[in-house]
């Protein structure tokens, strides 16, 4: 279980003064389940998302992972990143292995490990291509198969799927829900997209900009496993428009309705 | 008759909107292939054109050069390329050459290792840990700037006109541009890599081995390269300033006796070997950094 | 410390560097290691004496004018045919293979062959000096109009703008900050090169003074001439980029643009 208590982060600005990226932060997520946190832009979503992967220490507040604080990375967390972060220079199965040889495994080792994964994303056939040669959507699920491969409780993604043309995108959304069923993680997801939000969350966190901080967390009492379906249904719509009310109130639209 | 778009809302039974198809589209050409013979035939010319340019202008030169030689009335100044062809190739079937040749190789490989060693070295200090870059960046900056050819007499003063002072000025030449390329090839990795790498939970060597340096590499063999060249330069300028042995003591003879064929010789050889060598070194960064050049044609 | 700015921070690292560097020199000199390390004070003394006698002075003026007269045309050529290169596809088929050659060949080389053709005397020199420059500045030149964003032109070329209209109002504000980066490295080679001349011949100029000081072992007032040639180059590299800044209010950072080609 993550507990986020009092989460706050400051930083400082060129002309000497500071800036506060999040204020006030509490929430919890747990274990296997699949969390989003969508926001508009600016709120510090991704930052948070780094808190929990230990890559970002706050000014304020701290992170416990079944009870302990988070001061750094760790084994048990493994993150996805927007522009997949992939290794040119390396081919897709040393890439899918290259977490495992960052903790000390052989190069040799670690690519055996690094099969069934690479298989789990069904790219088995690209294991001694380069990553230039695959196209957006496959190179993500390289970057997923190399966040499995080391075997951690917690995945954190970074809007995965946010560089990717939108029909792609909606299959890695099937293909992610497909394998999560399977694996079983903990998720903590950061998006843009309420669609995607809704489709794949047990909970949505809404969050707030300037400064960046929880405005509601919402359950989505959706079926599992999620269908194709589902993206009609009139509990996914009501969601959907229930965020997009609050999150355009938050960008300053001017003929949004005045929040509740 | 107005196009038929579909049956709305109202007017159908069932509420749902059904696909009407108003216009079947042709299927598509295969693409990339020359479907004409013409196509082709003007595809095939258009890629031999700018070669007929490039040896066509390359012959014009070495015509002009040819004509304007004999039309010298005396061959003390400036002689046709053909005399310098000739010179060249009766002085290398000579002992004296090429002993003159590793005279003037010796100091410049030592120096050129040794410009490569430090430079590397140092460029990875100063691009990893900024630091050595601040300590550094007065004497770097400095030496960028100066003249390097204006360090031989203190090079002479240091170590005579042996091999010593030699190495020392070719290090010189070399040792400033693989440091600068080198630290911009480590200081300039793509920082989402280093994240990614931080994310999980490398360690510092570990990150330094795996992510950090070979990233780095492209930057590195460039600097390998221009540095190399530098090196050249170096070696040049020691054989005209320093010109007791090698290849110098023969540009000297050469000009004061005005065998200017012989003089022209063996600065088409120093050429000679100065492009090789760039040759060499551009071959061995293509290898090296492939994946860079064939990611920088996709993007 | 830790309160500084990172910038503030590294510049006082790098005077700390400074310092440091001088104090081992001073070290050094003090306990005469070296005929060729003088202790630094007395560098510093001598830099007083040198830079105003009228013998370096004379040196500094003649290297000046040979610059003066052999780089402001090569820059100018340079120019014309790096936009004729850039823009006209069969020039730069023709010119090309000749451009490339000369930048991958040691230009050092060719000075012997030009003394032989010129003489012992300034046109040697000129004649360094445009070799050195006159070729970079193409490249980069070409490399600039290169650059030029192709939908601009069309869109020009949709509002009736003629190829002599489009060359003025769209290829050279698009290839000026290449341009200036080919200009700015020229002024570096210039120095290089009036340098490298005048110390093969030995008598004008500041390369003279440099060969007949170090040939007099006048260690101190060598040093003094050196840090003067060094100072020199970069501030001429700053006042180009000082220009080149004014010129190109729209690009951030001039001094940042990647050169086409910096040669040997």
């Amino acid at each position: 279980m993550i507990e986020i208590e009092g989460i706050g982060r400051r930083f400082n600005t060129r002309d000497g003064g500071s800036f506060e990226a999040l204020k006030d932060v509490s929430f919890s997520v747990n274990d296997k389940e699949f969390f989003s946190i969508i926001g508009p832009s600016g709120c510090g979503k991704t930052t948070l998302l780094k808190m929990v992967a230990g890559l970002v220490k706050p000014t304020a507040g701290r992170i416990d992972i079944d009870g302990r604080t988070v001061i750094g990375p760790g084994d048990d967390r493994a993150m996805v990143f927007q522009q997949f972060v992939l290794l040119p220079w390396a081919d897709i199965l040393t890439n899918v292995g290259f977490g495992l040889e960052l903790r000390g495994m052989s190069r040799k080792e670690s690519r055996d490990a690094a099969r069934p994964h690479l298989e789990q994303v069904g790219l088995t056939r690209f294991a001694e291509h380069y990553p230039h040669e695959l196209s957006g959507g496959m190179q993500q699920r390289v970057g997923l198969a190399r966040a499995l491969a080391v075997g951690p409780d917690i995945l954190l993604m970074d809007e995965p799927f946010g560089a990717l043309d939108a029909q792609t995108r909606q299959l890695m959304q099937e293909d992610l829900m497909r394998l999560w069923e399977v694996e079983q993680k903990t998720v903590i997801f950061v998006t843009h997209s309420m669609d995607e939000a809704a489709y794949l969350s047990d909970r949505v966190l809404v969050m707030d900009t300037h400064p960046g901080r929880v405005r509601e967390i919402l359950d989505v009492p959706l079926p599992r496993p999620r269908e194709e379906g589902v993206r009609r249904s009139p509990v996914f719509n009501e969601l959907t428009s229930h965020m997009w009310r609050e999150l355009r109130g938050m960008m300053g639209d001017p003929t949004a309705p005045a929040p509740e | 008759m107005g196009r038929h778009r579909g049956r709305t809302h109202e007017a159908s039974n069932s509420g749902v909107w059904e696909p009407v198809v108003t216009h079947q589209g042709e299927p598509s050409i295969a693409s990339g292939e020359p479907y004409t013979a013409e196509a082709e035939r003007t595809m095939t010319a258009n890629r031999w054109i700018p070669w007929a340019f490039r040896i066509g202008s390359v012959g014009v030169v070495l015509l002009i050069w040819e004509l304007y030689g004999r039309a010298q009335e005396t061959t003390l100044f400036f002689v046709p390329v053909s005399s310098v062809i000739a010179a060249l190739w009766e002085q290398v079937q000579t002992a004296e050459f090429w002993d003159a040749f590793r005279q003037t190789f010796i100091p410049f490989v030592w120096g050129w290792t040794l410009s490569l060693a430090v430079g590397i070295v140092a460029g990875l200090l100063i691009g990893r840990f900024s630091t050595f870059d601040a300590l550094t960046k007065p004497y770097v900056t400095f030496l960028n700037a100066l003249p390097v050819s204006t360090l031989v007499p203190i090079a002479v003063i240091l170590f005579g006109i042996g091999y010593a002072s030699r190495i020392l000025v070719v290090f010189l030449f070399g040792v400033v541009e693989v440091t600068l390329n080198t630290a911009a090839g480590v200081r300039y990795v793509n920082k989402d890599l280093v994240e990614m790498g931080e994310s999980f939970n490398a360690s510092e060597t570990r990150l330094f081995r795996k992510v950090i340096l070979p990233a780095s590499l492209p930057g590195i063999m460039a600097g390998v390269r221009i540095g190399t060249g530098r090196a050249v330069v170096g070696m040049v300028v020691v054989e005209i300033l320093l010109v007791a042995v090698g290849m110098g003591r023969l540009i000297l003879r050469y000009r004061g006796r005005f065998q200017s064929a012989d003089l022209f010789a063996v600065v088409l050889a120093l050429i000679i070997f100065g492009i090789l060598l760039q040759v060499l070194a551009r071959q061995v960064e293509r290898r090296v950094s492939k994946w860079k050049y064939e990611m920088e044609q996709i993007a | 410390m830790r309160g500084m700015s990172a910038k503030n921070r590294s510049r006082l690292l790098s005077i700390v560097g400074l310092v440091a560097g001088l104090a081992i020199w001073e070290l050094i000199g003090r306990l005469e290691l070296s005929p060729a390390f003088p202790p630094v004070t007395a560098v510093l003394a001598a830099i007083g004496e040198v830079w105003t006698s009228p013998r370096f002075l004379d040196a500094f003026r003649e290297s000046m004018i040979s610059i003066a007269i052999a780089l402001p045309p090569s820059i100018v050529f340079g120019i014309g045919i790096g936009l004729l290169l850039g823009r006209y596809r069969p020039v730069e088929w023709a010119l090309d293979p000749l451009v490339n050659t000369f930048l991958s060949l040691p230009l050092v080389a060719l000075i012997p062959v030009l003394f032989l053709i010129f003489g012992l005397g300034r046109g040697s020199i000129l004649a360094t000096i445009v070799i050195y420059t006159f070729f970079i500045v193409v490249v980069n030149t070409a490399a600039g109009v290169r650059t030029t964003d192709p939908l601009i032109v069309e869109m020009a070329t949709s509002f009736g703008a003629g190829e002599r209209q489009v060359l003025r109002r769209v290829v050279l504000p698009s290839a000026l900050p290449l341009m200036f980066a080919g200009v700015r490295i020229a002024t570096g080679r210039a120095i290089r090169a009036v340098i490298i001349a005048e110390q093969v011949i030995g008598l004008i100029g500041l390369g003279g003074l440099v060969q007949r000081l170090g040939g007099a072992f006048a260690v101190e007032q060598l040093y003094a001439v050196i840090l003067f040639i060094g100072f020199f180059g970069l501030v001429s590299m700053e006042a180009v980029s000082t220009v080149e800044r004014r010129a190109l209010p729209w690009v951030a950072a001039p001094e940042d643009i990647e050169p086409a080609f910096q040669g040997a």
